[in-house]
């Protein structure tokens, strides 16, 4: 069964600069696909469209049969609360506590004013707590989030958005700004949250290695169009040249 | 081929000095204006200043009158700049480039911030002087424009700074844009928008005076009177007083600032 279904989408940026063009691809329930591709051939866009940051100019997406490109902006609200999100750069308000940054994954559930002044029930302090826990944060519950190191942060960025209880979860870049132990420690969180809730997993990889390692399933983008689209162990020396741009070294 | 580079480059300072003594030399001739002369001048001025503007028992006496006044400013100065703070938040958010939700709206808001920051204050003041009258309220207006413009351009560049990230991460929670702004941009910022909101306090109290003489109220106006009256020694009380009022909210400002940054 699709939980996500994308066709022909397409973007272009200043009506002039194709960021994707005709993507089309499906992705069943409790999958874990990982989208490769050089620095600006559309794979941020690509993941943006789906919970709607960047609106798509052409095309459908299909999240769980509903078209996200013709929600308004309360429908909208509701579909992201279902669609959790991690970025690069974890965008966690810094100098709030981890547990406030948690609870932030609440806020589309809530009507504007109480989530406005922050007044969460006693069952998500408790949820949140339980989350952090799991991820092993659960000692700096009340610090900073400044205070933590990037791994700490990305945990966190899981944290808030398994509070939302998502059915999907999109990751930008998670581990591009880690070290090679914290990368795993994220990469290995995520992949055991996928083999043991069976929320469905979109990545976008800098490191084809990881991809291979971890995904269901690998699709390759390159200059805003599918290049690739199949399992890990299909993906040979001159396909990854050919998603890379890079002449195929003769050894 | 190094060497000829740093020859031009040489030869364009060369011009350019050469150019600036040749402007100063026209613009002075023009204005009859003499450096040397203006230099001589100074020693001059500042006995003059020393001798008459030192406060003396009769300033002393007018003291409880003077500190009613710069109290007055004060409060004046502390209301402007809060209350403006309030508006220019608001505009900040309908302008900023992350947190705008409309673009012609966002425009809008920055082209009347940006109105009413160039606008000086002096200016602010005579025409506000026109519609009401010699009044606190003139006063009062006068810095409030002008904070709410110095502010708003301010808000909109820290929150353009620092936000983008918070903004995208909460959006994508689901959070509605009241949310995202209260708990994700002003917790982002609120330590530099709460520091340029004692910085615009400072300020004010400088500028009140002069906006005070123009508009009469608050300490300025009771420095012009004096001053026009030559009772010199009571207008130096009155400078010395604001110096050590900017210095004390300077020195409070600087602690508040180091403890929430």
């Amino acid at each position: 069964m699709a939980i996500l279904e994308i066709s022909g989408l397409t973007k272009i940026y200043k009506s002039t600069i194709k960021a994707l063009d005709s993507v089309s691809f499906s992705v069943k329930k409790g999958e874990f696909v990982s989208i490769i591709g050089p620095s600006g051939a559309g794979k941020s866009t690509l993941i943006r469209c789906i919970n709607r940051l960047v609106d798509a100019t052409e095309g459908t997406i299909l999240v769980a049969d509903e078209d996200v490109t013709k929600m308004n902006s309360t429908e909208l609200r509701r579909l992201r609360t279902k669609i959790g999100m991690i970025f690069q750069n974890y965008n966690l308000v810094e100098k709030r506590l981890v547990i406030d940054n948690v609870l932030h994954g609440r806020l589309g559930y809530k009507n504007t004013l109480a989530g406005m002044f922050g007044r969460y029930t006693r069952e998500e302090h408790a949820e949140a707590l339980k989350i952090l826990k799991q991820l092993g944060l659960k000692q700096y519950a009340y610090n900073r989030c400044d205070e933590l190191s990037g791994g700490q942060k990305q945990r966190v960025g899981i944290a808030r958005a398994l509070i939302q209880n998502p059915k999907i979860f999109l990751a930008d870049e998670p581990i591009a700004s880690l070290d090679p132990a914290s990368a795993k420690l994220i990469m290995d969180e995520l992949m055991n949250m996928n083999k043991k809730t069976g929320i469905t997993c979109l990545l976008n990889l800098h490191q084809v290695q990881t991809a291979k390692d971890y995904s269901d399933r690998i699709i390759g983008i390159n200059n805003g169009r599918i290049v690739f689209d199949g399992k890990p162990k299909q993906l040979n020396d001159k396909i990854i040249a050919e998603i890379y741009n890079t002449p195929l070294q003769n050894e | 081929m190094k060497l000829k580079i740093m020859q031009t480059e040489k030869r364009y300072f060369t011009a350019a000095a050469v150019l600036l003594i040749i402007l100063y030399m026209l613009a002075g001739s023009a204005v009859d204006f003499n450096l040397g002369s203006g230099f001589l001048a100074v020693p001059e001025a500042l006995r003059w200043l020393f001798c008459n503007f030192i406060p003396d028992s009769q300033s002393v006496s007018k003291l409880p009158h003077i500190m009613n006044k710069l109290m007055e400013t004060v409060f004046l100065s502390v209301a402007a700049a809060t209350t403006a703070s309030i508006l220019a938040l608001l505009f900040a958010l309908a302008g900023s480039g992350v947190t705008r939700r409309n673009l012609l709206l966002g425009t809008v808001a920055r082209i009347i911030a940006s109105i009413s920051r160039n606008v000086p204050d002096s200016v602010w003041a005579m025409i506000l002087l026109l519609s009401f009258g010699q009044n606190i309220l003139t006063g009062f207006f006068t810095l409030f424009f002008v904070t709410f413009g110095t502010l708003t351009r301010a808000f909109i560049e820290t929150i353009d700074e620092t936000s983008s990230t918070t903004v995208e991460a909460l959006t994508a929670c689901g959070a509605s844009w009241w949310q995202v702004v209260s708990q994700g941009v002003i917790p982002d910022n609120i330590g530099e928008i709460v520091s340029w909101i004692l910085y615009e306090i400072e300020v004010n109290i400088r500028s009140s005076t002069l906006v005070g003489m123009l508009t009469g109220t608050g300490i300025g106006f009771l420095f012009d009177l004096y001053y026009k009256s030559m009772r010199y020694s009571s207008a130096g009380l009155i400078i010395l007083l604001i110096a050590a009022v900017t210095l004390i909210i300077e020195t409070t400002s600087n602690a508040i600032r180091r403890r929430i940054l």
